[in-house]
């Protein structure tokens, strides 16, 4: 893997990660992941509509109105989903439950890919757009199948549908609140291992570290977005203001003069 | 009389017992994105109601003239279509009538989402009338102002917090807080805890 596609995967799938510092396509994550199978197949999922859409996107969408290209989007997350929901209709070998039946459609429409399509893959080469959706995929679905684990072992004392003879479970887990608590501390472990690595800056290579503003070029909330972008995104300035250290986060990773070290005289 | 007692009924049952963004997740995203912006989060909730409506209304009629549909699959492909379409004649219209940039960027986000595409599911599922899929469209958009509202107000208070320690800050101290209203909500709907 070339130097620049390792910055592609590490900004997008862990420094950038869509779920924990995006706040994006929170639903399928939320919803779909109270066991490591259905985890699974939303993980799945999920990366072969935003692979799909995006590269899609870049290659035939670029001169298309952007209203246009976002309906789009729907049709072809449902060429994706379509097809595995009829199969496994057809197979009943597959069980899944009734409520993921429901959640898999979601995919079509999630926004993972509207923002990925919108933000990278209609202004870059099929190729970045490939990379950058594959990255948003892995770093969702890495966020998918942990969440999936823990919360059926908690949750339910299995994992996999293995029985784990556990002493106790909490059924919360299973709920939107579990999920919304592992997110969170999902998110603040990354930011630590971050603030880490600044600290000790000899104990990664040169070359992969997220600290090199000329691979990692966060570009949210970027002065060249064009305007129907910010929209579509939800104005992450004023975002970033209220998430303020995502925003700090952020500086520290672009090497921006700010609070690298942790200290905001607490 | 009855008719606008269901719809009320429905409309408040889907705000404050089943809110679909704090019991199930649907349009969460969009919620936390949106809530630092009370201006645009009640249009764009507004939108949500029109687009979750109509569409409700269109898939409630659909079914009754075809009959219900058993597959899922099938379910998805005409749930989208009708999504598909009524975004898509919104847009045009407003693209042409409307010249509010605003308005017009945040249309697709508005039609596009979980929030909007789920609940003609949800309707099917709990074998809603006509009348009860109005006030499930109307509900799914006061629930999202609800929701914004919520997470908007506390997103203001986390960040003027100086307690909490740096690596919590921002998205990890925004997912506790949803996670706490989200508790909040499920004991509305009487589900056993532990």
């Amino acid at each position: 893997m070339s130097e620049n596609s390792r910055g592609y995967m590490l900004r997008g799938a862990l420094l950038n990660n869509p779920v924990l510092f995006q706040c994006v396509g929170l639903c399928s994550i939320i919803a779909g992941t109270a066991t490591l199978k259905d985890s699974l197949f939303i993980a799945v999922l999920l990366a072969a509509d935003l692979i799909i859409t995006c590269v899609i996107a870049s290659a035939l969408l670029k001169k298309i109105p952007r209203y246009v290209r976002i309906a789009i989007y729907l049709m072809i997350g449902i060429a994706v989903i379509y097809p595995v929901l009829h199969y496994i209709e057809e197979k009943t070998l597959i069980e899944i439950t009734l409520g993921m039946r429901i959640i898999i459609p979601l995919i079509a429409v999630n926004s993972v890919t509207a923002v990925h399509c919108e933000t990278f893959a209609v202004k870059n080469s099929v190729k970045s757009a490939f990379l950058d959706a594959l990255a948003a995929a892995v770093g969702t679905g890495a966020v998918a199948v942990i969440c999936g684990i823990i919360r059926e072992v908690i949750g339910k004392g299995t994992v996999g549908g293995y029985e784990l003879n556990m002493k106790f479970t909490m059924s919360t887990m299973s709920m939107p609140f579990g999920c919304l608590v592992l997110l969170g501390f999902l998110a603040a472990f990354i930011k630590a291992g971050v603030r880490f690595s600044q600290r000790n800056p000899g104990s990664r290579s040169e070359e992969d570290g997220p600290d090199r503003p000329e691979e990692i070029s966060l570009d949210i909330g970027s002065d060249d977005e064009p305007e129907a972008v910010e929209m579509i995104i939800a104005d992450y300035d004023d975002i970033d203001n209220i998430l303020s250290s995502t925003d700090e986060f952020l500086k520290s990773l672009t090497g921006y003069p700010g609070d690298v070290n942790g200290g905001d005289g607490e | 009389m009855k008719m606008i007692t269901g719809l009320l009924i429905t409309a408040l049952y889907t705000v404050f017992v089943q809110n679909l963004v704090m019991t199930s997740g649907l349009g969460m995203s969009e919620a936390m994105r949106i809530s630092p912006r009370p201006n645009t989060f009640v249009r764009f909730a507004v939108m949500i109601s029109g687009f979750s409506t109509v569409t409700s209304i269109l898939c409630n009629l659909i079914a009754s003239y075809t009959g219900s549909v058993r597959s899922y699959a099938a379910k998805a492909l005409i749930y989208a279509s009708v999504l598909a379409a009524v975004y898509f004649a919104v847009a045009f219209i407003a693209n042409i009538a409307v010249k509010d940039k605003e308005i017009t960027g945040i249309l697709g986000i508005a039609a596009l989402n979980t929030l909007v595409f789920a609940v003609p599911y949800i309707n099917d599922s709990a074998a809603y009338s006509l009348t009860d899929c109005i006030g499930s469209g109307l509900g799914a958009g006061f629930a999202f102002v609800l929701a914004a509202a919520l997470i908007g107000s506390g997103a203001r208070v986390i960040e003027r917090n100086k307690h909490i320690p740096p690596i919590f800050k921002g998205t990890p101290a925004m997912f506790f807080y949803v996670a706490m209203i989200s508790l909040g909500f499920i004991g509305f709907t009487g589900t056993q805890l532990f």
